[in-house]
């Protein structure tokens, strides 16, 4: 008896040794990880669906930093990072070549804006979508300056210096306002940002500067997500606090931004590395992760089949999802366009 | 790299920082230095004197993030808003920071003309216009001009400032301008190299001056202060600090993180001190070899050491960053340690300037004294020395604390994973619609800074 538990004792033992650990490590942008963060509340969840495996945050920055990250990592030809996690369509068009085609991973059903944005697509390019946003303007309905309805109504004289932008060189949501416009306007587009120009208050450094003036008052309209409606009726304590500021669709369509994951290849060499992470990667997408996205990153989940809040039942949906092309090229020479028209015009 | 350099987008950021840093250091001189000639001129009680030398130097305790922000509630009001982000918004921020800071060095170095030389040129027939123009000016104009140079180096190397008050791409500055070459991922080179160039270029002249009016003795005030009206001296200093009580009216949260900002401050406050220190060791390295060289007598050479010393003082956060990463492309990973280092290399200039005065302070005679009482060297060093040092160095650390705390260019260009500071912690809050929270973070970041500000009057008493 003392011999057979010994014997079973060594053999569990070298079948431990064989086997790698599951662990998998993953970029993230700060707010993704951060104690409240849906990739921290993906973490646990993935502990718990998986026993002894253990996912691991590496928080960096912001979504720009992911990209240095990235390349950096990739000359080195090693990762701490198996997955990134929180990659949009500008991003992936950078980090692309750094990245592997996870296997056997199955989309759930997308909910249709996610598809009319291309997720589908970009999922047959590697990137794993699980949330998505509609790009939109928030409008402070006690401003007394009625919301715009179109692209176009932002030219006129009672919008002047009532808009707060992104600049977009610096931010994701600044980049999505100019394609978006150049969609809208099409061949007219110069013409027309050229009259836009005298329109916004200020081009901010990022979504949160502009938000945070857009609460304070500086101006009615901020170009936002449609999601930030969602947060105000949940946070507010009144129903005027609730029904304050409200989301602004065009007739003539809206960009939206996919948030995804990918496998880094400079991260997989470990035995047993790319597996973990392709379980993190089934755990973004299940039911429980999905549940989770509206709450904790205040965007929509990218499956249909999870319910969403009461407070995103109010949200407007897009009356036409416009689909501008992020390939670095094209965003180049939109923002060598961009540039010298955005110098000119504040200068009022 | 020669067609870069002289691209004409380039040479319009060139163009761009020079007007801006120009008008606004002009403007901030305009107001400074008479401010600084007054108070030195005007009877004020001790006590007086110390709060507005407190209140004069609050401003530079400001983290430029909590200014900016402060800027953008003052512009969300009506009667202010035509004001708002425009070169004209950049320039006003600019001068109610800088103004301050030339009125306190104007203030030290007009202070600081021996009242015998006074007399001399009132003895010699001098009226009270000839004074000024041949006695006090000529003795008083390196520290004056020190000043003015010092916020013209403000003003060029700004960044948070221009970022959020400037309205974007129209008032571009060099250090705005390679932050966005980086934003990104890695800058394209001869770009970002060119810009650099020129921040370097804008930067080294002014410095190169500075370097060669440092004030060769920390002399005492002793002019006689008769002008009336010293009440006047503390809203005349505390004026400048108006627009920042916009940032103080936090309404409260329901859901403030206490945890989180307890662990961001502690980091925030560990990572100062540790800037601090490392500064204080290459500033105390420096003055080391420069103090050999001078017993050596090798004046020229010391003289040269003194001017490499304040070499980092020409390069701005962003420009040292990049260069940084650069150099060691993997610095991108290195996280918080490489923060430190690149801060305690910016500020090491500071610690210099403020150790200086006391570097040549003449103590020959104390450690005879003590040696022919038969004191051992530690004991010299503790009797002599060290008291003499302590307040120097309690500034200088107290100071570099303040600037570390608010410092977010460079912290920006690496932005360390792991627990974040209270500016990468109100970036994270802001950016989760958790604005009241971040407003609670900036007044703890406040708190923080004045806190050093007030360790800093303790080494400061009596410089007046």
């Amino acid at each position: 008896m003392k011999k057979f538990l010994v014997l079973a004792w060594l053999t569990l033992g070298l079948a431990n040794a064989a086997e790698p650990p599951c662990k998998a490590s993953f970029y993230a942008y700060d707010t993704l990880t951060a104690p409240e963060g849906w990739a921290t509340a993906v973490a646990a969840l993935f502990a718990r669906r998986y026993p002894g495996c253990v996912a691991t945050a590496i928080p960096v920055g912001d979504s720009g930093q992911l990209i240095s990250r990235l390349a950096l990592d990739a000359r080195a030809g090693k990762s701490p990072a198996q997955l990134v996690i929180g990659l949009d369509q500008q991003v992936w068009e950078k980090v692309r070549q750094w990245t592997t085609r996870a296997r056997g991973i199955a989309l759930p059903p997308l909910r249709a804006e996610a598809e009319a944005a291309g997720a589908g697509t970009l999922f047959g390019q590697g990137f794993i979508p699980f949330d998505y946003g509609v790009f939109a303007l928030m409008w402070d309905s006690t401003s007394g300056i009625p919301a715009p309805a179109k692209w176009e109504d932002l030219l006129a004289p009672q919008w002047k210096r009532k808009l707060l932008l992104q600049d977009p060189r610096a931010s994701t949501p600044g980049l999505a306002f100019v394609l978006g416009s150049r969609e809208a306007f099409g061949a007219r587009w110069a013409e027309r940002f050229r009259s836009l120009a005298g329109q916004w208050l200020t081009l901010t450094p990022s979504w949160d500067q502009a938000y945070g003036m857009f609460l304070k008052g500086a101006a009615p309209l901020v170009w936002s997500y449609t999601t930030s409606q969602a947060y105000h009726v949940d946070h507010g304590k009144t129903d005027a606090e609730k029904q304050r500021y409200r989301a602004v669709v065009f007739e003539d369509g809206n960009p939206a931004q996919i948030e995804g994951a990918a496998l880094v290849t400079a991260g997989l060499a470990a035995p047993g590395a790319r597996e973990s992470a392709e379980k993190l990667l089934k755990t973004l997408l299940t039911k429980e992760a999905q549940e989770l996205v509206a709450r904790k990153n205040w965007m929509f989940p990218a499956s249909d089949e999870v319910k969403l809040p009461e407070s995103f039942a109010g949200v407007p949906k897009p009356k036409r999802v416009l689909q501008p092309s992020f390939a670095a090229r094209d965003v180049d020479r939109a923002l060598k366009e961009w540039l010298p028209i955005a110098q000119r015009g504040e200068k009022r | 790299m020669i067609a870069a350099l002289l691209d004409p987008a380039v040479l319009n950021v060139v163009h761009a920082t020079l007007e801006q840093a120009l008008v606004s250091t002009a403007i901030a001189a305009a107001f400074g230095v008479p401010l600084g000639a007054w108070l030195a001129r005007t009877a004020q009680a001790p006590s007086i004197r110390g709060w507005v030398w407190l209140l004069l130097s609050a401003p530079l305790a400001v983290p430029s993030v909590i200014a900016a922000s402060a800027w953008t509630s003052i512009f969300a009001v009506p009667a202010f808003s035509g004001w708002g982000y425009s070169l004209r918004a950049v320039i006003l921020a600019h001068v109610f920071l800088n103004v301050p800071l030339v009125a306190l060095w104007s203030w030290q170095a007009i202070a600081r003309v021996p009242r015998a030389e006074i007399e001399l040129g009132r003895s010699l027939g001098l009226g009270r216009l000839g004074v000024w123009r041949r006695v006090i000016l000529p003795r008083a104009a390196g520290g004056v001009g020190a000043a003015i140079l010092q916020a013209f180096h403000y003003c060029s190397t700004s960044f948070v400032l221009v970022m959020v008050l400037g309205g974007g791409p129209a008032v571009q500055t060099l250090e705005t301008a390679i932050y966005a070459e980086a934003r990104f991922g890695l800058p394209e080179l001869p770009r970002a190299m060119a810009l650099a160039f020129w921040q370097v270029a804008i930067q080294i002249l002014p410095w190169l001056a500075l370097s060669f009016w440092q004030p060769a003795q920390a002399d005492r005030g002793e002019w006689e202060r008769r002008g009336r009206g010293g009440w006047l001296a503390l809203p005349l200093a505390a004026v400048w600090l108006v627009p920042y009580g916009a940032v103080i009216a936090f309404q409260g949260s329901d859901s403030l993180g206490w945890a989180e900002l307890g662990a961001s401050a502690g980091i925030s406050a560990a990572m100062a001190l540790a800037v601090a220190a490392l500064a204080l060791l290459w500033a105390a390295m420096g003055l080391g070899v420069l103090g050999a060289l001078e017993r050596r007598g090798a004046a020229r050479a010391a003289r040269a050491w003194w001017i490499a010393l304040q070499g980092p003082a020409a390069v701005s956060g962003i420009v040292l960053s990049l260069g940084f990463v650069l150099a060691f492309p993997a610095s991108f990973g290195w996280g918080a340690p490489v923060v430190v280092f690149v801060q305690s290399v910016l500020l090491a200039p500071m610690a210099l300037r403020l150790l200086w005065g006391e570097f040549h302070a003449p103590v020959g005679s104390l450690h005879e004294l003590a040696r022919s009482l038969g004191a051992s060297a530690r004991a010299r060093w503790l009797a002599v020395e060290w008291p003499r040092w302590r307040g120097p160095v309690l500034t200088a650390g107290a100071w570099i604390c303040v600037a570390a705390l608010g410092e977010v260019a460079v912290w920006s260009f690496f932005q360390p994973i792991g627990q974040p500071t209270l500016p990468a912690l109100l970036a994270r809050w802001m950016a989760q619609y958790r604005f009241d929270e971040a407003q609670a973070a900036s007044l703890v970041l406040l708190a923080l800074s004045v806190g050093a500000l007030a360790a800093a009057r303790r080494g400061w008493r009596g410089a007046l």
